[in-house]
């Protein structure tokens, strides 16, 4: 990792000048002309100061401040404070400083506010603790450094249950090998006792041949029955490993799950158990086959005739030179390639997806193009693969058999010379084969060796995360009644972005809240930790005056209901949707649902009623009709906390009203707290919390609100005005 | 089933006239930096005590529809082309926006390693020496221009490589299967 990010030393004084200890320092990374370098901020008892390279080059007075704040920028961050004489830009800070830098900020703002409170530093994960490298985003591990005897021994664990057939595969691999070994040895017998022998009648032949064929035949049978054994070792080891990982992936919280892409995430869940699995099989108990084989060879080899056998040996390290590199130009080749496919793909599937829009604007051959000139780059690079693959595998075959050339030159002569028996050197030939044969193999090993240990480790990394949102050890289930209390709650997806700051709020049993304000306010995140999908940084959140955290997780939600946005539906029934929170739901409570929610009129008009598929996300419902049929979903789950986020967003007026009065029969008698730009939609709400930048701004009732003129006023004009103009 | 007929209306809304672009002539925009180091301006006579840049084209037209932003992130108009500008206008412009979009640009390739799906790559930029990590997938990089890369490393730090091909020089081949 590059030095600039490491955290500042602490300095107990500022040399020159200064007032007082250090309580807190950051290097910056970067100086204001944007150089890396050994730029400073630090916090003192009584000031703000900056050092470059070592010297002091501001300082300023908290008395003297009214304010700071951290602008994220492109490939920067700029830390400004606000004096009484207008802004000062104090630092930009690169953004692996970022994280640090928000602490820094926050106790500089305290500061400011007359008490300087230091937070506990984040365990830094960005950099690799042994190698100093940072750790690739999306993963805990360090792809160089990680601990591969320890990932090992657990992968090891992960295979205790199929101990039995682990012991029969070696079993059979053994006697397979000897099989194998047999061979060129009674080849070499046939050959030196029949053959060579004067007088041999063919009938001798027989036993030697029958003996070939027998032990061929045991090779392959026992072959195939390992490999069936194999792939059910192998295939139950994955088995545990993906059900293992998704189950945790089922109790992380929100915030882990957020952080890493839905691709990500599922490779874990797939191609990384898949790689552990092909590794288990092919690297482990294959490689291992070979390599005993080899060495089973190379005794035999060395015990019957030495001298030839260090001829054997001669090319071994140019032929493992040879599969090294040309595994990596094929690994090279086939990235390439690999690229060029995704690049395809997800051209072709984003041109599908849009087929209506290309339709509509006559397209369609701008489009042929672009798909055309992917194409092409992919033929291109896959005949040139081809050529390549196919002008090396006859290489490697050359390369494999090498080690026979040399024996049929040198054991040639030794025959000549009468040192040496034709069946000996026929039998060293094929040895020569089953020793060269297995090096393509093992050469690959250490490659495949750490691909999964990579992905053993990147599994772990899930299995072994600990759900930020905790369930505590006295958690209690509770009958919610309805209170919903912020106190103080501040919290950011990211330490370094505040989203809420400091917000105080009371909803009572019953009371229906409406959240206003721009887009990033902060509305949707105050739903996520009502639903405890978070837990707040600082300050609490209490249900009925009870600490969110000492309630059971699941008794919890099983009492929140939630309307989002975008409605999501679950690839299945209508029915089966709507009894998502309550399998057993009967036919009549499904119905009932369904028509307070105004989505039964509709759903009986389907051909298959509500046995209807909705297809995959719900897509062969349109946005109104997905919205309510999630409507019936929260009616039937009977929440005693109703969240509704943006219900009617997707939807026509007439759809809207239908949906609004759904929503009033769906929220009487519950605690609800809804989001809604349209504000007409929140008209039945008791209060209007309206938020601007992650802080309570305006509470009140809508007339209330519209007397005081403020946020609220003018978000309602301004949309009065934009209906106005839209006719709407 | 029925669709959405509706398009949907989202976000705040103003009443001031959003519709009109407005072009700044050298003449309409004077510019200065505060003491505290930030961008103030006056723009027909009126004083702006701080104004925000943006590149409405960052990667292929940096230098061309710049738009200037008040305090309150309003536009109050769009220079067409900085070449245009006075030389201090542009100068002041310059270095604010590459505060805006900080982009070392690499002057020399050290080392490029590809381990497990992801670049290290050792280099000398504007700003100064540099290691940094990249993910090896087609999505951390991206064009500006014919010759110009900009590549993306974890922390979302971004480096230009102008003349790429030349710069990168051996390790070009490091970096080709993601291009």
């Amino acid at each position: 990792m590059s030095e600039q990010s490491k955290r500042a030393e602490p300095i107990t004084q500022i040399e020159a000048g200064g007032d007082g200890p250090v309580r807190l320092s950051l290097s910056t990374g970067m100086d204001a002309d944007g150089a890396y370098g050994d730029t400073a901020l630090h916090l003192t008892d009584a000031s703000l100061v900056r050092t470059e390279a070592g010297s002091i080059s501001l300082e300023l007075a908290y008395s003297d401040l009214t304010s700071a704040r951290l602008m994220a920028r492109t490939g920067n961050s700029i830390l400004e404070v606000e004096t009484n004489e207008g802004p000062v830009l104090v630092a930009r800070v690169t953004n692996e400083a970022r994280q640090e830098s928000a602490r820094f900020l926050k106790a500089l703002k305290s500061a400011i506010d007359g008490r300087l409170h230091i937070v506990a530093a984040e365990e830094d994960r960005t950099n690799c603790p042994t190698c100093g490298r940072p750790i690739p985003a999306g993963t805990d591990v360090c792809p160089i450094c990680v601990r591969r005897s320890g990932v090992l021994r657990r992968l090891a664990a992960v295979t205790r249950p199929y101990v039995g057939l682990v012991v029969a595969i070696v079993v059979l691999f053994l006697v397979r090998t000897g099989l194998q070994l047999a061979v060129p040895w009674i080849t070499g017998q046939l050959v030196d006792n029949v053959l060579l022998q004067d007088g041999a009648v063919g009938r001798e032949l027989l036993p030697w041949v029958a003996a070939i064929f027998a032990a061929m035949i045991s090779t392959e049978g026992i072959r195939a029955f390992r490999g069936f054994l194999t792939v059910k070792m192998g295939s139950g080891i994955a088995r545990s490993l993906r059900l293992t990982v998704y189950s945790k992936l089922q109790a992380l919280s929100l915030g882990f799950l957020s952080r890493y892409k839905t691709g990500d995430l599922l490779n874990r869940v797939n191609r990384d158990t898949q790689q552990l699995e092909r590794f288990l099989r092919f690297a482990a108990v294959e490689g291992a086959a070979h390599v005993v084989l080899m060495v089973a060879v190379a005794v035999i080899i060395f015990v019957s005739n030495w001298r030839l056998g260090l001829l054997l040996l001669i090319p071994i390290p140019a032929v493992f030179a040879f599969f090294a590199a040309l595994r990596s130009q094929l690994r090279w080749m086939y990235r390439k390639q690999g690229t060029l496919w995704d690049r395809t793909n997800s051209l072709l599937q984003d041109i599908l997806s849009g087929m209506r829009v290309v339709k509509a604007f006559g397209r369609e051959e701008r489009e042929i193009g672009r798909f055309r000139g992917s194409s092409d780059a992919l033929r291109d690079v896959m005949i040139r693969n081809e050529k390549v693959w196919n002008t090396l595998i006859p290489l490697v075959s050359l390369v494999i058999g090498a080690g026979t050339f040399v024996v049929y030159f040198f054991g040639g002569r030794l025959i000549l010379q009468g040192e040496l028996a034709l069946g000996e050197l026929v039998q060293f030939g094929l040895y020569a084969g089953m020793l060269y044969g297995p090096l393509a193999w093992v050469s690959g090993i250490p490659r495949a060796y750490n691909e999964a240990v990579v992905s053993a480790a990147r599994i772990y990394n899930v299995i072994d995360r600990e759900p930020e949102v905790r369930e505590s050890a006295g958690a209690q289930s509770v009958t919610i009644d309805g209170a919903v209390e912020f106190d103080d709650v501040s919290f950011g997806y990211h330490s370094h972005e505040p989203v809420l700051e400091g917000v105080t709020m009371r909803v009572a049993p019953g009371e229906m809240i409406g959240l206003v304000g721009h887009s990033g306010a902060g509305k949707s995140t105050i739903i996520n930790l009502v639903l405890r999908l978070y837990d707040p940084d600082e300050g609490v959140i209490k249900i009925d005056g009870v600490d969110l955290r000492e309630i059971r997780l699941e008794s919890l939600r099983s009492q929140i209901g939630v309307v989002l946005q975008e409605s999501f539906l679950f690839s299945g029934s209508i029915a089966e949707n709507i009894a998502y929170a309550k399998p057993d739901a009967s036919p009549h409570e499904i119905i009932q649902a369904a028509k307070v929610a105004q989505a039964h009129d509709f759903i009986t008009a389907f051909p298959d009623g509500y046995d209807t598929r909705v297809g995959e996300r719900g897509q062969r419902l349109s946005g109104g009709e997905r919205q309510r049929v999630a409507i019936a979903r929260a009616v039937l789950h009977d929440p005693r906390i109703l969240i509704l986020d943006e219900a009617t967003s997707a939807v026509d007026s007439e759809t809207e009203e239908k949906i609004q009065e759904a929503i009033s029969k769906l929220i009487a008698n519950r605690t609800t707290i809804a989001i809604a730009h349209r504000l007409s939609t929140l008209r039945k709400a008791n209060r209007l919390v309206v938020l601007k930048e992650g802080r309570v701004a305006e509470v009140g009732t809508h007339g209330e609100l519209m007397d005081e003129g403020g946020i609220y006023a003018g978000l309602v004009r301004a949309q009065r005005e934009m209906a106005g103009a839209t006719g709407t | 089933m029925s669709e959405s007929k509706r398009p949907v209306d989202k976000g705040e809304s103003d009443s001031g006239d959003r519709t009109t672009i407005r072009y700044l002539a050298p003449g309409d925009l004077s510019l200065s930096r505060s003491a505290g180091g930030f961008l103030q301006a006056t723009v027909d006579g009126r004083e702006l005590p701080r104004v925000f840049v943006h590149q409405a084209f960052p990667l292929s037209m940096p230098n061309e529809y710049i738009s200037v932003r008040d305090d309150e992130q309003k536009e109050i108009g769009i220079i067409r082309r900085l070449d245009e500008m006075d030389q201090t206008v542009q100068e002041l412009i310059e270095s604010e926006l590459s505060r805006r979009y900080f982009a070392p640009i690499v002057e020399k390739v050290n080392s490029l390693k590809e381990e497990f799906g992801y670049l290290y790559w050792d280099v000398m930029t504007s700003s100064g020496d540099r290691r940094f990590t990249q993910q090896a997938k087609p999505e951390t990089i991206l064009g500006a221009g014919d010759q110009e890369l900009i590549v993306i490393d974890i922390d979302e730090n971004r480096f230009r490589l102008p003349r790429y091909r030349t710069l990168l020089g051996r390790f070009a081949r490091t970096l080709d299967p993601i291009l």
